[in-house]
């Protein structure tokens, strides 16, 4: 009798392993699905990304005299609007401003060698951290790969410097960026104008600071044979000012505002055969 | 042999109500629409900044290779602030901890830009999701983050 009793208990026990099994097929198994095909293709729709740490350097496009032409005329004519291809030789070196440009601008085929907080007084020090792995800084970046173009934006993180100061530490910067970039053309574009609010609430955003800031950054192009890329005038407003529905704080733009900047560089450089 | 017959049953009984409740899915989200997710995230109310998603550039500035994701949104602001949202779904679950260490240095690095740029963002940046969950793996930075759990919660992340 006990016997027979074991061997129905055997019978039950097998009969649930087997549910057990059967359960576990039919619910279990989550979090195990990690080789299921991607549900969004999205990711066939990528872009080369543009990093200078990820790309293998290109040779840079050389040119045959060092274009140091302007003599004191450093302004850019407008002409046709370039496409992303004119960027190839290119490199951004900038401020969060600059980063956005990156992020939103629309051009991959370029190198860029931004931060937020960069500065005249930094750009020597600060780390890249983001797009170059911690490791690099922008002359670091700039003496490793020569390059056809280098456009530089700084200064609005400086607008509470002495003016005098800044002026002295950015030509400094500049005439060290074009030891290392000799043959390239060296596009110095201007500070962005600030919204309206931000000037009338700020003591050192405003118009006025920064247009004054233009004009010094207007004459270091001139001594130093730089082009000044005038990026002021397109973006702000009749009055000068950074139309208040493209910016949240003031001073960066919304996002949607960064590739009409993008448009105003592509429209604006010099022509070289 | 009673006593131990009823506890073999009663251990039975246990593991087929896990197996059929699915052993612990809901902590374990699956086949989650990112970019609906990553949009709802920054439509929340959790936001100030101006965000937009920019995934040809998101994995190079991440430092993540093309090859550990399956899909991902990455959302930025317009550098006013540190505001982020960045979804991952990984290829495979090395791939999502290589993702979630490049999320850390992510965070590291916001912070060493903003502490002297704009210092009230790092505190956001502290506070940063940032986690892995399966083949998920999530980097969030806002303003409001427990508005943004609610909306993580809803597609199945238990987030603490």
């Amino acid at each position: 009798m006990e016997k027979r009793r074991s061997g129905s208990y055997i019978i039950v026990l097998l009969a649930c392993l087997v549910l057990v099994m059967l359960a576990a097929a039919l619910f279990g198994g989550s979090g195990k699905k990690s080789a299921k095909a991607p549900e969004n293709t999205a990711l066939a729709a990528l872009t080369p990304t543009a990093s200078a740490a990820a790309q293998t350097p290109a040779p840079a496009k050389s040119l045959s005299t060092t274009p140091v032409p302007n003599n004191g005329k450093p302004d850019i004519p407008a002409v046709a609007k370039a496409d992303d291809k004119f960027f190839s030789d290119s490199v951004f070196v900038g401020n969060s401003l600059v980063d956005g440009l990156y992020l939103y601008g629309g051009v991959n085929t370029c190198d860029w060698l931004s931060g937020t907080g960069l500065s005249v007084a930094n750009a020597r020090t600060q780390k890249l951290s983001d797009k170059h792995g911690g490791s690099c800084t922008v002359m670091d970046a700039l003496a490793a790969k020569k390059y056809g173009k280098v456009y530089v934006q700084l200064g609005i993180n400086e607008i509470g410097m002495d003016q005098d100061d800044f002026a002295k530490s950015y030509g400094k910067l500049l005439s060290d960026i074009r030891k290392l970039q000799p043959s390239a053309d060296i596009y110095v574009m201007s500070l962005t104008p600030v919204s309206a609010y931000k000037s009338a609430h700020s003591p050192y955003f405003t118009h006025d600071r920064v247009v004054s800031f233009n004009k010094a950054i207007y004459k270091l192009c001139a001594e130093g044979g730089y082009w000044y890329l005038d990026d002021f005038t397109p973006l702000a407003d009749k009055d000068g000012y950074l139309p208040s529905a493209d910016t949240k704080d003031g001073v960066h733009f919304v996002t949607s505002y960064y590739p009409v900047w993008m448009d105003v560089i592509r429209t604006h450089y010099i022509e070289r055969t | 042999m009673k006593k131990l017959t009823g506890a073999i049953s009663a251990l039975l009984a246990v593991l087929i109500l896990a197996a059929a409740s699915g052993c612990g899915a809901k902590t374990v989200p699956e086949n989650i629409d990112i970019k609906a997710m990553a949009s709802e995230i920054v439509k929340c109310g959790a936001y100030t900044d101006s965000m937009s998603d920019s995934v040809s550039t998101a994995l190079s500035l991440y430092g993540i290779d093309k090859a550990d994701v399956s899909d991902f949104d990455v959302y930025f602001s317009s550098l006013a602030t540190a505001e982020e949202c960045a979804v991952f779904k990984a290829s495979g679950s090395e791939a999502a901890a290589r993702i979630l260490t490049a999320c850390k240095t992510r965070q590291s690095s916001q912070v060493t830009s903003y502490e002297n740029y704009v210092p009230t963002e790092v505190a956001k940046i502290n506070a940063a999701i940032i986690m892995q969950s399966g083949d998920y793996v999530l980097y969030i930075v806002s303003n409001n983050q427990s508005t943004v759990k609610t909306v993580l919660e809803k597609y199945g992340f238990t987030v603490k």
